[in-house]
């Protein structure tokens, strides 16, 4: 599981890479122009980052002792239109979270997944620096769990909500912009910064198995949670 | 903007973003330990570091309804009224105060189901609670555990729970001799000379305080009146164990007597709360008359009786194996000897013959001893004291007793702790049932006088015992109970509330009336909601 200590790290590991990386860049043979990117604009692109989003829900607070909620990103885009610097990408997008804890001395574990679909527009304002602007509409599964101790057994609630994602942010090209008409791989580094939003859903833990006593268990009612509030996100892309 | 100073902008703003925004603390304490309060129709669960008491009242079927209401900080103190209708919450707030928001001391009133409360607001953080049985006066005042560097002793806060708000709160300092508050009795209406009065009977280590609570209000308040509790012969202070009132005979206001046991001493105080003597006119319109009777050792309970011979006071000496009748107005008196050394008393006369006319024909339960108990027929004191003793045979005593409410209010349940049983007494038959249970039980009498629940605390072992046949059900629940209660539920009917103080406490509701527990519900983790 991803401490704070970790992702901090992870952050600072990828701005240590990617700060020389776009200085190296711009010495780079500028093969690609702005008048024509070729494949550095018009490709399939694969990537994985770290989204670090704020959720300032009471929901959220039997499961995580911030209101700090990491997750794991994998995605993949592919340009369907371009227009000189403008380019249009389609994709899909998945955001595993989690999060465990202590909920007055039960043990707590939160999964947040969010499947989106990010439609986003691209700017070349250089042919290594992309700005673009990402919505990402979806759905969101969140399963938690609490081993609360008068139940002798776990409670565990879980189920899907609408959710969707808008940020801004940029993406540099790390090294290679050689044969703008082919497609070798490109690594590129992303970063984002947006707000990311859920319906909201009522939490109702219930035991896995039947109550062996009355047969009959209410499910514990922990109040609604929605998972709504800005985020980051910094990863790494390859493109094709 | 730079690539570089953007990229140190997102940094930081990762920082910040996880270094911000913690949850509420309460997530991060425990929820064990929580103390229940049954009331009428729910039960409350003082939740101290949530500073809430969760309510928990069964609607219809096997529905729950739960509300969270607000407390103060520090809980020292929940009791209930007598009527069950409400449950006062003390607490002793931000204890010492150093900043301007910390929070003071208060009182919260929660009603029966959590759906209205008050709170008071208090200067000085008390931890003694004491309930008017007639619902109108709360009195808090200092129980020896205090927080606070300085504490008198002394110092009274008085609550009217039938004034507004801003003149509900009276603070009161007690004329000490030397001794605090130990025990507070609230009298019901005394035909005094001045009118009607309710009393404050406030009991220290050496005397005893009466208090006018009509006139604790008034512009130029009355004092208190202090009786000093001596025999003239020694020096050393008795030491109050008890009170007992009696408002008198019916239409005379100058009768209505407070009688003192001693735990220390073989004397018995009676006040006789008469007119005040000819002269200038004390702040107080009664005065208490002070006679003494030595009973011939420490009484260890008291109780006024109407016997043939006219209005008695009855002290049970344990250590002299007797009983002692004394006549309030003179002192004069009978010793009853006693099969066995009975330390309680408690008249019955209402649940053995009801509407039976007054100071004709009234009987005394007496228990606490050995390996009996006895009915003590007063009516035929005179010149037979000793026959009018009934013995019934109750192997292993009857420590505790309780009363089974209407209509079955002439069952009272005999028990004693530790033991592996208890009785169930006919007063009007004279008889005692013995229900025998494997291992240490507690018993909860369901409030509408029908049935009994039996559980062995930490235990699953629940039985339900209906009064009409005495027919243990067995219940077993599977899961430790720490207590139960019968209360209302919302639709008229009676439900069982077993609770299991494991974890964030989960319940067992059961219809009470009729117990199936394959038809109940199971609550788990009710201290995780409403937070």
């Amino acid at each position: 599981m991803l401490t704070r200590k970790k992702i901090l790290g992870l952050l600072a590991l990828a701005a240590a890479l990617l700060v020389p990386a776009t200085a190296r860049a711009q010495d780079l043979d500028e093969r690609a122009t702005i008048s024509h990117l070729g494949s550095v604009q018009k490709h399939t692109r694969f990537g994985m980052g770290l989204r670090s989003q704020w959720v300032p829900n009471a929901g959220y607070d039997p499961f995580a002792k911030s209101n700090y909620l990491a997750a794991w990103t994998f995605e993949g885009s592919r340009v369907l239109l371009a227009r000189r610097r403008l380019s249009l990408a389609v994709g899909a997008l998945i955001d595993l979270g989690g999060s465990s804890s202590e909920a007055r001395g039960a043990e707590t574990h939160l999964g947040a997944h969010r499947f989106l679909v990010p439609i986003e527009g691209r700017y070349h304002v250089r042919p290594w620096l992309v700005g673009f602007a990402r919505i990402a509409p979806g759905a969101m599964y969140m399963t938690a769990s609490i081993a609360e101790a008068s139940a002798g057994q776990k409670l565990d609630d879980a189920g899907f909500v609408f959710a969707a994602d808008a940020s801004l942010g940029a993406a540099v090209l790390f090294d290679s912009r050689r044969n703008p008409d082919g497609h070798p791989p490109r690594l590129w580094a992303t970063g984002e910064w947006g707000y990311g939003w859920t319906a909201s859903r009522r939490w109702s833990f219930a035991p896995d198995e039947e109550d062996k006593v009355t047969g009959r268990a209410v499910p514990t009612d922990l109040g609604r949670v929605a998972f709504r509030g800005t985020f980051f996100r910094l990863g790494l892309a390859l493109s094709f | 903007m730079s690539a570089r100073t953007a990229l140190a902008a997102l940094l930081l703003a990762t920082f910040a973003l996880g270094a911000c925004g913690d949850r509420p603390d309460v997530w991060d304490t425990r929820a064990d330990g929580v103390r229940a309060v049954g009331l009428h129709s729910s039960i409350a669960l003082v939740d101290d570091a949530a500073h809430r008491v969760l309510v928990a009242s069964p609607v219809s079927g096997v529905a729950l309804a739960r509300r969270s209401v607000p407390i103060g900080k520090g809980v020292a103190t929940a009791l209930p009224s007598a009527d069950r209708r409400r449950l006062f919450v003390l607490c002793s707030g931000d204890v010492p105060r150093k900043k301007a928001d910390d929070q003071g001391p208060s009182l919260t009133i929660v009603e029966d189901g959590g759906a209205a409360s008050r709170r008071i607001e208090l200067q000085t953080p008390l931890s003694g609670l004491a309930i008017d049985p007639a619902g109108r006066w709360v009195v808090i005042y200092p129980a020896g555990n205090g927080r606070t560097f300085v504490e008198n002793p002394n110092q009274l806060v008085l609550v009217d729970l039938a004034a507004a708000p801003e003149k509900a709160v009276t603070f009161r300092t007690l004329r000490s001799f030397g001794g605090r508050p130990q025990r507070l009795t609230f009298t019901r209406e005394l035909a005094l000379p001045g009118g009607p009065r309710h009393l404050l009977v406030v009991e220290t280590e050496q005397d005893l305080t009466l208090l006018d609570l009509d006139h604790v209000q008034d512009a130029i308040p009355r004092p208190e009146i202090t009786v000093r509790l001596t025999n003239g012969l020694s020096a050393r202070a008795p030491r109050p164990a008890g009170v007992v009132v009696d408002d008198g005979e019916p239409g005379k206001n100058d009768d209505a007597r407070i009688a003192v046991q001693l735990a220390n001493d073989s004397n018995v105080f009676i006040l006789t709360l008469a007119p005040n003597p000819p002269g200038p006119a004390g702040p107080n319109d009664f005065t208490p008359q002070v006679n003494l009777a030595d009973v011939g050792g420490p009484a260890t309970d008291l109780a006024f009786v109407r016997t043939d011979g006219g209005l008695r006071l009855a002290a049970i000496v344990p250590s002299a194996r007797k009983a002692v009748l004394i006549e309030p107005g003179t002192s004069i008196t009978t010793d009853v000897p006693l099969p066995e050394a009975y330390a309680r008393v408690s008249l019955v006369t209402d649940q053995v013959a009801p509407g039976a006319p007054g100071g004709v024909g009234e009987v005394a339960l007496l228990y606490g001893g050995g390996s009996s108990v006895a009915f003590w027929s007063l009516g035929r004191t005179s010149g037979q004291p000793y026959r009018s003793v009934e013995v019934v045979n109750v192997a292993g005593g009857a420590a505790e007793i309780t009363s089974v409410p209407p209509p079955n209010q002439a069952l009272k349940v005999l028990a004693s702790p530790g033991a592996t049983g208890f009785y169930v007494l006919d007063l009007k038959t004279r008889t005692a049932a013995p229900l025998t249970t494997q291992r240490s039980a507690r018993i909860a009498v369901s409030p509408d006088g029908r049935r009994l629940w039996a559980f062995a605390p930490g235990t699953e072992n629940l039985a339900h015992i209906p009064v009409s046949d005495l027919a243990p059900l067995p219940l077993p629940l599977d899961r430790p109970i720490r207590e139960v209660f019968d209360v209302q539920r919302g639709d008229g009917g009676r439900a069982l509330l077993a609770l299991d103080a494991r974890g964030a406490t989960g319940l067992t509701l059961l219809d009470a009336e009729r117990p199936d527990v394959r038809a109940g519900a199971s609550f788990f983790g009710l201290l995780l909601e409403g937070l």
